[in-house]
């Protein structure tokens, strides 16, 4: 018999990188027969370059990007697929506190606050001053989609009224503090870092804008799932415990604990501790979905919402093959024969 | 061509430098990760910008690829006018570019070669520097762990270097790692 197969995984430190440390603390990876090294990357284009070029086995990655690499659009052409999703929701919109004065402290839902920036625009047009800019994280995001979705339903257009930029999770705090941006649309715990720093506020959840989004995949290469489908299954079966257990009750705090031990985020304790505590009282908290249920699974709706919204914003021609680009992406059966070696303990509570 | 270097690491960004220049390029900008990059490439227009390939600014890069109105010739990830070969070395020496879309290949290619060949170069130098320092640790070490064996159990200099040289042998470690345990030890007691 033997070793383990050694694997390297990367990531970006984020709150949910959570499933990730969690199956390495509680042996899910060694359950597997895994021995994996966590990577920690500094940006999702380093990260994709990394993984295409063999240099990662696997990625946490946006879940956009493998229907972005599957179809070119991401100038790389290295098609990437995934069978598991790693976290739904976790990001929030957040705007400077002089922004958000201007705002009126509108209720935390999308009509309220899209008709109170709407407002604020118009009066800065008449004032003669320039276009707000917003951040997100990458162009093939659940951030920028859900940014746009939000202003575009408030009758807000995301390509003339506003300037949207690309900011890197850890520089946002910066980017807020030095005028240069307006808010951002940046994954837990960025925002509520803003709150504790007193230089901005969380004016939306965006599990309120798409409850449930898709936000992190594990992600492989086609050519690496072919060659090695025994890791495959392993490692996506030891993060499907690694889901299950982070949803049974109490086990959030000892996860934020991993990853404040980890030094995985340079942000206050307190935001990784409010980031994972699953407060659905609070409309501002992430409401992080890791493994419950069929959360898992990479549906194959949200991969389609994903590639309207690429459709919708010019980032792909009209005549792109949705079925073709979804099938070969989001890999239900692979997460199904995954499923059934995931053995653990915990039953999941929401079924 | 006009070149922008972008790096929060002093000494390379400097070496990068002189050598663009050596090489008859127009160095039109230096930033730091957390510098306006957007600002600095609609500013400065340049045909190519090279970047750590750590750098979290990356990101805000590969948003510049989009045709739009601001923009109509977009900055694309210069892999897609390179070779195989050529990404993984420049991988490998820890540098990427981003270059205006249609760039051709033949101009892209001398700039490259001289920044992968900067950065390993760099490289090669702080892995020296690493290692000389290293060096200067472990003679220290093994100075005082030396002293420590003296005076423990009365011996001349030339036995206890013997006796530090044996247990280093036995146990398959190298004489600095030995001094160290040996002085980690004595400190406890």
């Amino acid at each position: 018999m033997s070793g383990p197969i050694p694997l390297k995984l990367g990531l970006l430190p984020l709150a949910d990188a959570a499933p990730l440390f969690v199956a390495r603390e509680c042996g899910y990876f060694a359950g597997q027969g895994l021995d994996v090294s966590l990577s920690v990357e500094a940006s999702w284009a380093g990260l994709r370059d990394k993984l295409a070029a063999g240099m990662l086995d696997a990625a946490q990655l946006l879940a956009p990007m493998p229907l972005a690499a599957q179809l070119g659009v991401d100038r790389l052409g290295v098609p990437f697929e995934t069978a598991l999703t790693l976290s739904r929701n976790g990001n929030a919109i957040t705007v400077s506190n002089a922004l958000h004065r201007r705002l009126e402290a509108p209720a935390p839902e999308p009509i309220a606050t899209g008709a109170a920036l709407k407002r604020v625009i118009g009066e800065d047009r008449a004032a003669g001053r320039p276009p707000r800019s917003f951040a997100h994280v990458f162009p093939f995001s659940s951030h920028h989609y859900l940014l746009r979705d939000w202003l575009a339903d408030a009758g807000i257009d995301p390509d003339r009224d506003v300037k949207l930029v690309v900011v890197p999770p850890p520089l946002v705090l910066k980017a807020l503090r030095d005028g240069r941006i307006d808010g951002y649309c940046v994954g837990a715990p960025w925002g509520y870092a803003a709150e504790l720093e007193g230089i901005g506020q969380r004016l939306l959840a965006t599990h309120t804008i798409r409850p449930g989004c898709a936000e992190k995949v594990l992600g492989v290469t086609g050519d690496w799932a072919k060659r090695q489908p025994d890791a495959h299954l392993a490692l996506v079966a030891a993060l499907i415990e690694a889901g299950r257990w982070l949803e049974q009750p109490g086990n959030r705090a000892a996860a934020a604990q991993m990853l404040i031990d980890a030094k995985l985020v340079g942000a206050p304790d307190e935001c990784l501790r409010a980031a994972l505590r699953d407060d659905h009282e609070d409309l501002l908290s992430p409401q992080f979905i890791f493994g419950a249920g069929e959360m898992l699974l990479p549906h194959h709706d949200d991969a389609r919402w994903f590639l309207r919204q690429m459709q919708r914003w010019g980032q792909t021609g009209d005549a792109v093959d949705i079925e073709g680009t979804v099938l070969a992406s989001y890999r239900l059966q692979l997460h199904d024969q995954a499923s059934s070696r995931a053995t653990s303990v915990a039953t999941p509570l929401l079924q | 061509m006009r070149v922008v270097l972008v790096d929060d690491d002093g000494g390379r960004l400097a070496l990068l430098d002189e050598a663009m220049r050596a090489a008859g390029h127009q160095v039109v900008g230096r930033l730091a990760a957390d510098g306006d990059l957007v600002a600095a490439v609609d500013l400065l227009q340049p045909d190519i910008v090279l970047i750590d390939v750590d750098s979290p600014s990356r990101d805000t890069l590969e948003s510049l690829g989009q045709i739009s109105r601001d923009r109509p010739r977009p900055i694309v990830l210069f892999a897609q006018h390179s070779d195989a070969e050529t990404i993984r070395r420049a991988m490998k020496a820890g540098v990427s570019a981003y270059v205006v879309d249609g760039l051709s290949a033949a101009r892209l290619a001398p700039v490259i070669e001289v920044a992968i060949a900067r950065f390993q170069e760099y490289q090669t130098l702080r892995e020296e520097l690493s290692s000389t320092k290293l060096k200067l640790a472990d003679r220290r070490d093994v100075e005082k762990a030396k002293g420590l064996l003296m005076k423990r159990k009365g011996i001349d200099e030339n036995a206890a270097y013997e006796a530090l040289r044996r247990m280093a042998m036995d146990r398959n470690l190298r004489l600095g790692d030995i001094a160290r345990s040996l002085i980690a030890a004595a400190e406890l007691l």
